[in-house]
């Protein structure tokens, strides 16, 4: 088999049409990004509540708040730091004894802006007074009611449409999919049937309140659905049930999406990865607006531009599907 | 009726509880039999391995059964735990119907219930067992599922003692996981995430272990029948099987039983096997040992030691076997009675040992003069007898003509000493049909009673019709007629005063032995204490004169009669071992004082049985009794042996004190034995005193005490007085 790896990216730019979340799109040109904010500047100008433009300040630096030193954080923390060009404070929040000198820290810091990587980042950024918060790789944010004027994020889950897209090119007949998650994921949720409707496909979607139900409940839901989406909700999964579904789809010859490549390898079919680069440049998008406002301007969460993806070319033979040339490049053998 | 008859009809419960039944299967069973014996052994032992094995079984399977069930619970418990979700899932649940279909193929499940977080609300229950019969979770025990890691080994309970442990209770928590929450970004199963465990119920789950354990007993109990009838099965066999075995052995038991009733012509047949062979060659080997042991004893019991001959009564049976020949055939045969001449005297001059030489040279030379089919044996002490048969009466004299020759030629030599000696015949003819063994005997004894009379060396031949004398002395009716007085204490007790020389105021008698004979008459003691001597009753009669003198004593002291008495003891009571005990009883009996009664033993029994004298004496003198030596000088011994002889008296043979006042030499013999015996601390007696010359003579010379027929005649009764040392008148009678 052949092992040659085409990574394809797409990117993305963020169409913010309305102030409700809108998921992640995928389209060409920063153009229409920009002329979406000329024309809402116009609009304020005219309306006499634009203030005048004021000459921007140098940014007074940042600061990065990581959960710990896995590389989901320190990747993305790295990228921040070769993309941004001021001076950036990193802290690692790796005792727990230490959350509140840390906390102390960073708020008698300079930087207005801080960025939290992870969950817990979040969570003790929360409690920063005066500071802006651009939060990213945390994907319960609603449960953890993260979202303020002053703390927003950016998503931590790849692009769902792109994923969607690819899969049903995969599959022209994928027509059901089934999504199992815990609860508080208005967001994801409404992102994911606009970009299933989008594809034309119907999403079944059940919500579970531990592991164990997730098993069960993609049992009863397996003989109705085509293929699983599986969404990284750590509350409602565990590693065991992890390989339970993966064992049952491969069992049922049921299509997996995942979250990462490492599950293709127990018989998911298609993985979407999101990138360091990506979640940093839009980490960095967010800082520089809220260095210009008062608050963090913008959607709750901003969609990712970028999807990793791969295809399982066994899990793909197995299930008697070929690859389409669009998708030549995403094949993947674990 | 037999046994097996009595059977029929009987419930087959009756017959094995009827012992005759099991006997006729296993003979030997209710004795002591090694068969039986080995039969129990293994019966035993299979029994107790039985036992062990099932006790062993039993626990090993319980055991195993408990942990089957306990590793199948595991997996119930996994199951149950998927199955029982939807009554921990968002909506609720519906699917109790699931699990009741699931454990319809497990039928030891009894009873499930699934309870809340908290532990104490049920969420559902399903299976056989329902109700409130089953107790809820307790609170210890949800502390202690709470309290166990997350990712034990064991992490559920085990309750036995519900229902009094008729079930197995497994209390198991359900737990839900959940990655933390960067767990899932760059996802990989190759590390361990951290993970947060919640439990968020229990699942009670109880199995019926009776299930499995009553399919145990089952098996065991069909299996124990089984092995039960193996081994009533094993035991029959078995038990023909070893009787099979054991039969060289028990081929010993008749033989054996013959050995102990004391059969010995047994001949026990070699067995096959080498180990029974063994036994039955070394019970071969031992039976020629009794049969050469046996001819030995018989030898021994009929031969004489010294000289070889037969004894007495092998040839009392010779004689009689012999009479009976006689008796059929009509022929001639001849019993010789033959007596050695003054033997005492050689005996007494040269020592036993030169006697015994003697007898043993006139053993060989009698035997040398007979045929083989002759008998030669020695009666005892200096008596032979001799069986000729078929010989005619001239014959007979002929023989007992060249006995007497060979043996007046007969010379012995001892150290320096050649002695020789005679013998008197009496020949007595065996006529057939007419006389016993026993008056042959007697014949023959009489007839060399005649012969000695007729000047000894020469021998005499028996006629019916002889002197009336010689009859009655040794006429075996003197045999019967001792044994009859003996019996209806016939005999009758005479008593010779014995006079003290100093203190003439004491008493002093000694105790002689009359016989009424067959006229009424009373007959002295030497015509029958020979017979007696002969047919060995002086002991029976020494017995009966011991008691009756002793009660006599007794009678005269209760009458105010201070006296003492002096028995007599023959030679051959010295040999009874038991004369002493009857001595000290009789004294017992009768309240006797022990210086009251003196015991006379003649010199010459108290040599010939030194020992035997010596034990005695000093037995009674113990007791405070008194010894005398009679017939002191008529022996020939030396007066050595009066020291090692602890008498207090000694009677000077009345062969010296009769002749004294005429013999100087007798008189000098009787002032020797004097002297000899006042030196030695003794008394002397003198008997035979014949007048008042000799007493005069006596009483110069110091003797002590007087006794004889001019002193005191022996009288049935008491003298009233007893005659006066000084007054030479005589006793009045």
């Amino acid at each position: 088999m052949q092992d040659v790896r085409i990574r394809f990216i797409t990117r993305l730019s963020a169409r913010n049409q309305l102030p409700w979340n809108r998921g992640l799109f995928s389209f060409s040109g920063r153009q229409s990004l920009w002329a979406a904010c000329l024309l809402m500047a116009f609009c304020a100008v005219l309306a006499g509540c634009l203030p005048p433009p004021q000459a921007t300040a140098p940014a007074p630096g940042l600061t990065v708040l990581l959960s710990g030193s896995s590389p989901a954080f320190a990747g993305v923390q790295r990228e921040i730091g070769k993309k941004f060009p001021q001076r950036v404070d990193t802290y690692t929040l790796d005792d727990e004894s230490l959350y509140p000198a840390v906390q102390k820290k960073i708020q008698a810091s300079d930087p207005p802006v801080v960025v939290a990587i992870g969950l817990p980042a979040a969570r003790l950024a929360q409690g920063l007074s005066g500071k802006k918060v651009i939060f990213c790789q945390v994907f319960n944010y609603e449960d953890a009611e993260l979202v303020t004027p002053w703390m927003k994020g950016v998503s931590a889950t790849a692009p769902i449409r792109e994923q969607f897209r690819a899969w049903k090119a995969l599959y022209p007949k994928l027509t059901r999919v089934g999504v199992i998650t815990g609860t508080n994921l208005q967001g994801l949720m409404e992102e994911a049937r606009a970009a299933a409707k989008e594809n034309q496909i119907m999403l079944d979607h059940v919500e579970v309140r531990s592991d164990k139900e997730t098993l069960y409940a993609y049992k009863q839901l397996s003989p109705k659905i085509q293929g699983l989406w599986l969404v990284p909700d750590n509350r409602v999964l565990s590693q065991d049930v992890i390989r339970d579904i993966m064992a049952h789809s491969v069992k049922e010859g049921k299509q997996v999406a995942v979250f990462g490549r490492e599950l293709l390898g127990l018989g998911g079919l298609i993985s979407a990865e999101t990138s360091y680069a990506d979640i940093a440049e839009q980490v960095l998008a967010r800082v520089r607006r809220a260095q210009e406002a008062s608050g963090v301007p913008g959607a709750p969460v901003i969609p990712l531009t970028r999807t990793v993806i791969k295809i399982n070319t066994v899990m793909a033979k197995r299930l008697n599907m070929t690859l389409p040339a669009s998708l030549r490049g995403m094949d993947y053998a674990p | 009726m037999r046994p097996e008859c009595k059977s029929i009809g009987k419930s087959w419960f009756e017959r094995l509880n009827d012992i005759s039944f099991w006997r006729r299967i296993m003979p030997g069973l209710g004795g002591r039999s090694l068969v039986s014996r080995l039969l129990a052994l293994l019966t035993l032992g299979a029994v107790m391995v039985y036992l062990i094995v099932n006790i062993g079984l039993w626990w090993t399977s319980s055991r195993l059964i408990e942990d089957n069930l306990e590793k199948q619970a595991v997996r119930w418990l996994a199951e149950l735990d998927d199955l029982g979700t939807p009554l921990y899932a968002s909506h609720g649940g519906k699917q109790l119907a699931n699990i009741d279909k699931h454990i319809k193929h497990f039928p030891e499940i009894a009873f499930i219930r699934y309870y809340d977080a908290s532990g104490t609300k049920v969420l559902g229950e399903a299976g056989e067992v329902r109700g409130a019969d089953i107790p809820l979770l307790k609170p210890q025990q949800v502390e202690r599922l709470q309290q166990q890691p997350a990712g034990a080994e064991r992490n559920y309970l085990v309750d036995r003692s519900l229902l009094s442990g008729a079930y197995l209770r497994f209390i198991s928590p359900i737990r839900v996981k959940s990655i933390r929450s960067d767990g899932l970004l760059n996802f990989s199963l190759e590390n361990e995430k951290e993970e947060t465990e919640k439990i968020v119920g229990y699942i009670d789950l109880s199995i019926d272990s009776g299930y499995y354990k009553e399919q145990m007993v089952r098996s065991m109990a069909s299996g124990s029948l089984i092995i039960a009838a193996l081994l009533m099965l094993g035991l029959f066999f078995g038990s023909r099987m070893i009787r099979r075995a054991l039969a060289p052995l028990t081929e010993l038991q008749a033989p054996l039983a013959r050995l102990a009733r004391g059969e010995i012509d047994v001949n026990v047949e070699r067995a096959k096997d080498v180990e029974i062979a063994v036994i039955s060659d070394a019970l071969n080997t031992t039976i020629s040992a009794l049969k050469q042991r046996d001819e030995m004893l018989q030898k021994m019991a009929e031969s004489d030691p010294l000289t070889g001959l037969v004894n007495r009564s092998y040839f009392a049976r010779a004689l009689g076997e012999e009479i009976e020949q006689v008796t059929r055939d009509g022929a001639e045969s001849a019993v010789y009675f033959i007596d050695l001449d003054k033997f005492k005297q050689i005996n007494d001059t040269y020592g036993h040992a030169a006697g015994d030489k003697l007898l043993i040279r006139v053993a060989e030379l009698l035997k040398s003069q007979v045929r083989e089919k002759d008998v030669v044996s020695r009666l005892g002490g200096d008596e032979f007898t001799v069986l000729a048969r078929g010989i005619s009466r001239e014959g007979a004299m002929d023989l007992a003509n060249s006995f007497n020759k060979i043996l007046r030629e007969m010379h012995v030599t001892e150290g320096e000493h050649i002695f020789s000696i005679n013998c008197s015949i009496g020949i007595a003819m065996i006529n057939p049909g007419r006389h016993t063994t026993d008056e042959i005997l007697s014949h023959a004894d009489t007839a060399c009673f005649a012969s000695k009379s007729q000047g000894r060396n020469c021998y005499h031949m028996y006629e019916e019709r002889g002197d009336s004398k010689t009859e009655v002395a040794v006429d075996t009716g003197w045999f019967k007629r001792i044994q009859q007085a003996i019996k209806e204490d016939r005999f009758v007790l005479v008593y010779q005063p014995i006079i003290d020389n100093v203190d003439s105021g004491k008493e002093c008698y000694e105790v002689l032995l009359r016989m009424p004979g067959p006229n009424g008459e009373l007959v002295l003691p030497s015509i029958f204490l020979p017979v007696a001597q002969r047919f060995g009753l002086m002991t029976d009669i020494d017995r009966w004169v011991m008691v009756h003198a002793m009660k006599a004593l007794a009678d005269f002291r209760a009458a105010g009669r201070d006296i003492i008495l002096s028995i007599n003891l023959s030679g051959q009571s010295l040999e009874d071992k038991s004369l002493l005990q009857l001595i000290m009883d009789q004294m017992t009996l009768n309240r006797l004082p022990p210086g009251c009664v003196i015991f006379e033993i003649t010199e010459q029994s108290a040599l010939r049985h030194l020992e035997n004298a010596k034990y005695l004496i000093q037995g009674l003198r113990a007791t405070g009794c008194r010894f005398a030596l009679d017939d002191f000088g008529t022996g020939f011994s030396s007066f050595v042996y009066l020291k090692n002889l602890p008498v207090d008296f000694i009677k000077i043979d009345g062969s010296f004190v009769n002749s004294m006042a005429q013999n100087s030499i007798d008189e000098t013999m009787v002032l020797s034995i004097i002297h000899i015996a006042r030196s030695l601390g003794m008394k002397t007696i003198a008997e035979f005193v014949p007048d008042e010359k000799t007493i005069t003579m006596l009483k110069a010379s110091g003797v002590d005490y007087l006794q004889g027929f001019y002193v005191g005649v022996p009288s049935e009764r008491l003298p009233t007085s007893l005659r006066v040392v000084s007054d030479t008148k005589k006793n009045a009678g």
